[in-house]
């Protein structure tokens, strides 16, 4: 990227650089220069492909004076500018934001809760403190619960002069109707699996090639899931998953229980989300060969083509299909309803092996 | 940075800014003060950044800087070194600051200053000043009847702008909850012309009532569509204003009420506050009795009993009842500085003005309440 020295990369909120998305940035930045600037926009894509660094990058570049004539015609503002400083540090007064909160016990809220929203709506009662634009940047729309949606519905149906509102949600059709109809929609498409590659490149040095090249693909384009499945030992997962499904029709039993366990035990949720993703992307492959479709996928296990291409014969196409339904609700419903984290990972192969054996 | 001062001017500063820092902040920039050394003087700033105070001290400066350190931590220290001592502090510019005093030593992390919030720059369109005596009496009269209702956040401040009356022109404050409104004016300052109307928020009412206790300077007010500062001494406070519009509060202040009536003010607060003793918790209520040349107060509540109070006043508009929340009457008589108290009546459902008979610049109206 920029031969920076810290692997990880800078939150939205400190990031100066995006990739990709330039058609996005084009459409904000014409809008904005056209003096009719939507008062709210709902940015939305998949998670980790930078929704939230193109909203703060847009922020910036509106609170910097940005539109009133200023030279260059991308949101770029050098990280030295005193508003890219201040918003970084969350001192400019002129931005607020609201996103899911670490809470006193040290557990991230599962939802934006209305007292966020409200602080919100407070900002936009009083003056810009910069004289400028006022901008709030929701982050994570789609998590608001009801009662916060609804208290952030008032500002966005009689916005003040001189405000915007970015909502960025990787699930835009969480938010309530009333919601989206009056927001200006901006979808963002995933990366390039070279543009992936490049950026991991960048932030995991150390990575084999080969290594990123996978993740990269497993990502479906969002690098943020890259670095999150590369930090989650996303691979070695997947390899062990494979291995598994390698011994199909008959499950392996005793190794199926082995790999169950370690999402059993406290504090495995997110390599449960990570595995819960993994199978859902694998069986997504098995559907569309299932389909008559092609098989794309990296070969990260000696022989998974034809794993893939054996068990989308073993069953049809409507059979994977209900599995892929009950699958989905079964790890939907895991958090929500404190599943045993272990059942649900033994009774998801299960299922797998029901519809492969004849 | 490197400066040396004494630690009374020190806290006297911290003291008046640090109440603007918020205890509880996720966001660490906005737990610190920014301190500026230059120029034999030391500037303490520090805002949530709705408002900002900026105070200057004099010290003696052996190197000019600026860091940002957080607010309660040098406030707490300072607050606890002896009296009488020196506070040295020292800043290198690397993200820590050292603050010694006799033989104390605190290393304080710091925070680069280009993180801090800029609130207080640029010029403001309209400039005047007031004496600390009428801003006082602006603030004071008028604060109590500040909303507190969010939803009707266009009342949760102030409503300072120019008007007229009688042909003279003054600065108004309005304030206003729906059941009372209280307006004080003073003449209108030079300068003072062409200003915008603005609503100033009851934060910054608050906090500008604190400063501004013991003033006796001039008070130097700048203002625009979208901020407001007050300087004075050595303090400067910048704030937002709320981003509404002000109802036509004209329209409430009734101007048919015919029916005078005049009356001690010290006895019939008092009396007021005798009788509310009975009348139920909530809703307060007391009523006025208007005979000829008397007033009786009663208050009864199915639980506790009865009271009434009979007063004497001066008062030939014909008999009527009508009932007031007794703690607004309370607030409203604590307004009023003369000895005599007016009401101007129409009847009992309609407002009621109170004001002073010696001071025609500040009045008062309640909405009754149904007895």
């Amino acid at each position: 990227m920029n031969g920076r020295e810290d692997a990880a990369p800078p939150p939205p909120r400190n990031n100066p650089a995006l990739v990709g998305h330039q058609a996005a940035e084009r459409a904000l930045f014409d809008s904005l220069r056209s003096g009719r600037l939507a008062h709210a926009w709902l940015i939305s894509g998949p998670e980790g492909i930078g929704k939230a660094t193109l909203a703060y990058r847009f922020a910036r570049f509106v609170l910097a004076g940005g539109g009133n004539g200023a030279a260059g015609d991308s949101l770029y503002l050098s990280p030295d500018h005193p508003v890219f400083r201040r918003v970084a540090a969350g001192g400019h007064s002129d931005l607020i934001t609201a996103e899911r909160v670490v809470t006193d016990d040290g557990r991230l809220r599962g939802e934006i809760v209305v007292p966020d929203i409200r602080a919100v709506v407070r900002f936009f009662k009083l003056t810009a403190g910069e004289g400028g634009w006022r901008v709030a940047i929701i982050d994570g729309a789609d998590t608001m619960n009801p009662n916060a949606a609804n208290a952030l519905l008032k500002v966005l149906e009689e916005p003040p002069a001189n405000s915007l509102l970015l909502l960025v949600a990787h699930n835009p059709g969480r938010l309530l109707p009333t919601i989206r109809s009056r927001c200006r929609k901006l979808a963002l498409k995933p990366l390039a699996e070279e543009q992936v590659t490049a950026l991991l490149a960048g932030y995991l040095p150390e990575l084999a090639s080969t290594d990123t090249a996978a993740l990269a693909h497993l990502a479906d384009g969002s690098p943020g899931r890259a670095l999150a499945l590369a930090a989650e030992g996303g691979l070695e997962l997947y390899r062990d998953m494979s291995d598994i499904l390698e011994t199909l029709p008959d499950l392996d039993v005793q190794a199926l229980h082995a790999f169950g366990t370690r999402f059993g035990r406290a504090g495995a949720e997110q390599a449960f989300r990570t595995a819960g993703d993994l199978i859902r992307w694998w069986l997504a492959r098995t559907i569309v060969v299932a389909a008559g479709g092609p098989e794309s996928g990296p070969r990260l296990a000696v022989g998974e083509a034809a794993l893939i291409g054996r068990l989308a014969r073993a069953a049809g196409l409507d059979r994977w299909l209900e599995v892929w339904e009950k699958i989905n609700r079964l790890l939907g419903r895991t958090e929500t309803a404190s599943l045993d984290r272990k059942q649900v990972v033994l009774n998801v192969f299960l299922a797998i092996e029901g519809a492969v054996r004849p | 940075m490197k400066l040396t001062i004494e630690r009374a001017a020190l806290l006297r500063a911290l003291g008046h800014v640090q109440s603007v820092v918020e205890r509880r902040n996720t966001i660490p920039i906005l737990s610190n003060l920014k301190l500026d050394a230059a120029d034999g003087r030391l500037a303490l700033n520090a805002t949530d950044m709705d408002l900002d105070i900026v105070e200057t001290v004099a010290a003696e400066i052996a190197a000019k800087g600026a860091t940002t350190a957080p607010a309660h931590t040098l406030y707490d220290i300072v607050r606890k070194l002896p009296e009488g001592s020196q506070v040295e502090i020292a800043a290198d510019g690397k993200g820590q600051m050292v603050l010694s005093s006799g033989r104390s030593r605190f290393k304080l992390a710091c925070l680069p200053t280009e993180d801090f919030p800029v609130l207080a720059g640029g010029k403001l369109a309209h400039e005047f000043t007031l004496a600390a005596d009428e801003l006082r009496n602006l603030i004071d009269k008028t604060k109590f009847a500040i909303s507190t209702e969010e939803t009707r956040y266009y009342l949760n401040g102030i409503y300072l702008h120019a008007a007229e009356r009688d042909g003279a022109r003054v600065l108004r404050a309005v304030a206003t909850d729906g059941h009372r409104l209280a307006s004080v004016e003073v003449p209108l300052p030079k300068g003072a012309a062409g200003i915008p109307g603005v609503i100033v928020p009851r934060k910054t009412v608050g906090e500008l009532r604190k400063l501004i206790e013991e003033t006796t300077d001039d008070i130097a007010v700048g203002l625009s569509e979208t901020k407001i500062r007050f300087s004075f001494n050595d303090a400067v406070l910048t704030s937002k204003l709320i981003d509404g519009t002000f109802p036509d509060y004209q329209r409430v202040i009734p101007t048919g009420n015919d029916k005078k009536l005049e009356i001690d003010t010290k006895l019939f607060a008092e009396a007021v506050d005798r009788v509310s003793a009975i009348s139920s918790e909530k809703s307060r209520a007391v009523k006025l009795t208007l005979g000829n040349k008397s007033l009786v107060l009663s208050a009864s509540s199915p639980d506790a009993g009865s009271a009434t109070e009979e007063l004497e006043v001066s008062y030939q508009g014909g008999d009527m009842d009508i009932g007031f929340n007794a703690g607004y009457l309370l607030d409203i008589t604590r307004q009023i500085a003369g000895d005599t108290t007016r009401l101007m009546l129409a009847d009992a459902a309609s407002p009621t003005i109170f004001s002073e008979v010696d001071d025609a610049g500040a009045l008062y109206v309640l909405m009754p309440m149904r007895v």
